[in-house]
């Protein structure tokens, strides 16, 4: 029941955030177009790399599209969903939470869910695209990728909530969050065989990249239900994990009688 | 002499301001300290299954040629992003009526800027080159001054492509695309992050006269395989370049400014 009024919440603020995404359309295909060229030049990195070695860490140029696809999608989603994820530290520290804090809706969802970024809509179709550009059409695959674009951002969204509620702790975290940020944007976008020792077991752990897209390709590829239960109870930890996390940082807020309005 | 004098100043007032900002200062750091080790991993992996040699680089000269590219696109300034809001808020109307011209105004402070961060990428990159490979083969100390030559027209070519791109605010209401377009073409044809003696031969061809590989391709060139042939010609591409848009700026400011139109004030 909880749960539904949560999804409620976010499906309404997505309803909104489109509508006022749409308004200025040239803008909107502009940033979204312009995503999808930036980051396509990736691509010709690869196809470089590959025009000179033919596997790289166990992957080929279609599995590191592929990675690069659910890496991209889940990326979007969180942005286009949770927009606000990373102003979090910003408004903390600027004491803007309190109009969220009077409202009777959950906090987290509130602040994250008030936002969205309108160039992810890029990363969500360039990730699309590329993924129907390297994986032959099913829609079995197709409905896996998507599954795995959703929890890939459930994670992605996990650390940087965790990564902007150290603001909390220990005072603005925002260039904090900001490396966060691009260490799992960069861990989750190489192929898995690069990484050894201490790396690895980051990946897998600290900062969970490899349940983004290294996991998740492994299972299109290759379903297995020991990898996927793995993976289901990451995401599940994360979540809860930074849910409470953020919960327990919440209780220290001080307002900064900051006067905003909330439109 | 005199003359240059001011801009010294704005040189200085921008080290002192870029100084102040410590967090900022090690985020940057710690990013390309973290980018030059993903790159590290993947170089290795590559390495380990192709042998010694690929495209004439070995590992160790690979590294460091990466590390040098990253120094110059690390330690560019922010002249894109501040002459395009200058334009765009009208404020330039306070800065083309003082007693300097507004393109070496721009220079001069992001001369401070991306002093201050040259300095920090190349101790660092340093550092980094020796912990990750060692230190680079065949180094000539001789060559040191050459090669920083080298590395500071590329960046210097690239702040006036910037600016050239920054200035097109005076015609278009929205021109963040054409940063992204260019640093994207650093970034490919530049030979950013692969050399590009490692594209197909056509390719290479094309990418040797185009300005990009000036930025970036040419300096960290230089620092891993020096030799005064290839000096003369990329240092040659780079004063040809550099020259040709200086020269495009102040033109387009001239036109821009002629144009200028700043409601109130």
């Amino acid at each position: 029941m909880e749960v539904k009024k949560h999804l409620n919440l976010i499906a309404m603020y997505f309803k909104f955030n489109l509508s006022s995404s749409m308004e200025y359309r040239a803008s909107f295909l502009t940033q979204t177009f312009g995503m999808i060229l930036n980051n396509s030049t990736f691509i010709f990195f690869w196809w470089i790399l590959f025009e000179n070695i033919e596997t790289i860490g166990g992957y080929g140029f279609r599995e590191v599209m592929m990675i690069w696809a659910i890496s991209s999608t889940s990326f979007g989603i969180t942005f286009v969903l949770f927009g606000n994820i990373r102003r979090i530290s910003q408004m903390i520290v600027n004491g803007e939470l309190d109009s969220y804090l009077l409202q009777p809706k959950d906090v987290l969802i509130n602040i994250i869910a008030s936002g969205t970024v309108i160039s992810a809509w890029g990363d969500i179709f360039y990730g699309l695209i590329l993924f129907m550009g390297v994986y032959r059409f099913s829609l079995i695959g197709l409905g896996m990728f998507i599954f795995f674009s959703f929890t890939g951002a459930m994670v992605f969204a996990s650390l940087l909530i965790f990564a902007n509620s150290l603001t909390f702790y220990m005072g603005n975290s925002q260039g904090i969050a900001s490396l966060f940020m691009e260490f799992m944007i960069t861990f989750s976008i190489y192929p898995e065989g690069i990484y050894r020792g201490y790396t690895k077991l980051i990946i897998y752990t600290f900062l969970p990249a490899a349940f983004i897209s290294l996991v998740p390709a492994r299972l299109i590829n290759n379903f297995s239900w020991g990898w996927f239960s793995l993976l289901i109870g990451a995401v599940v930890a994360w979540l809860i994990f930074t849910y409470y996390f953020f919960r327990r940082g919440l209780r220290k807020y001080e307002s900064g009688n900051l006067i905003v309005s909330k439109l | 002499m005199k003359a240059l004098n001011k801009y010294f100043y704005i040189f200085k007032i921008s080290l002192s301001n870029n100084l102040v900002y410590v967090s900022n200062f090690i985020a940057r750091n710690m990013f390309f300290v973290f980018i030059v080790y993903v790159m590290l991993l993947l170089w290795q992996n590559i390495y380990s299954h192709q042998g010694n040699m690929i495209a004439g680089y070995t590992l160790n000269q690979m590294i460091w040629y990466l590390i040098i590219t990253e120094m110059v696109t690390l330690s560019r300034s922010n002249v894109f992003t501040e002459v395009s809001e200058d334009v765009k808020k009208g404020q330039i109307a306070y800065l083309i009526n003082k007693p300097y011209h507004y393109i070496f105004y721009c220079f001069s402070n992001s001369l401070g800027e991306s002093g201050v961060k040259l300095t920090s990428n190349m101790i660092i990159g340093m550092i980094m080159g020796l912990v990750y490979v060692g230190p680079l083969m065949n180094l000539n100390l001789v060559h040191l001054p050459l090669i920083l030559i080298s590395l500071l027209l590329g960046m210097f070519l690239n702040f006036f492509i910037y600016i050239n791109l920054a200035l097109t605010a005076f015609w278009f209401e929205e021109n963040t695309a054409f940063m992204w377009i260019y640093s994207k073409l650093v970034f490919t044809l530049g030979g950013m992050l692969i050399p590009i003696e490692m594209f197909p031969g056509w390719l290479e061809k094309v990418a040797r006269y185009l300005p990009f590989a000036y930025v970036t391709y040419g300096p960290a060139r230089l620092g891993v395989k020096f030799s005064l042939s290839e000096f003369f010609s990329i240092i040659s591409f780079q004063v040809f370049y550099l020259t040709v848009f200086i020269f495009i700026s102040i033109f387009v400011y001239r036109r821009g400014v002629k144009e200028l139109n700043v409601n109130g004030g």
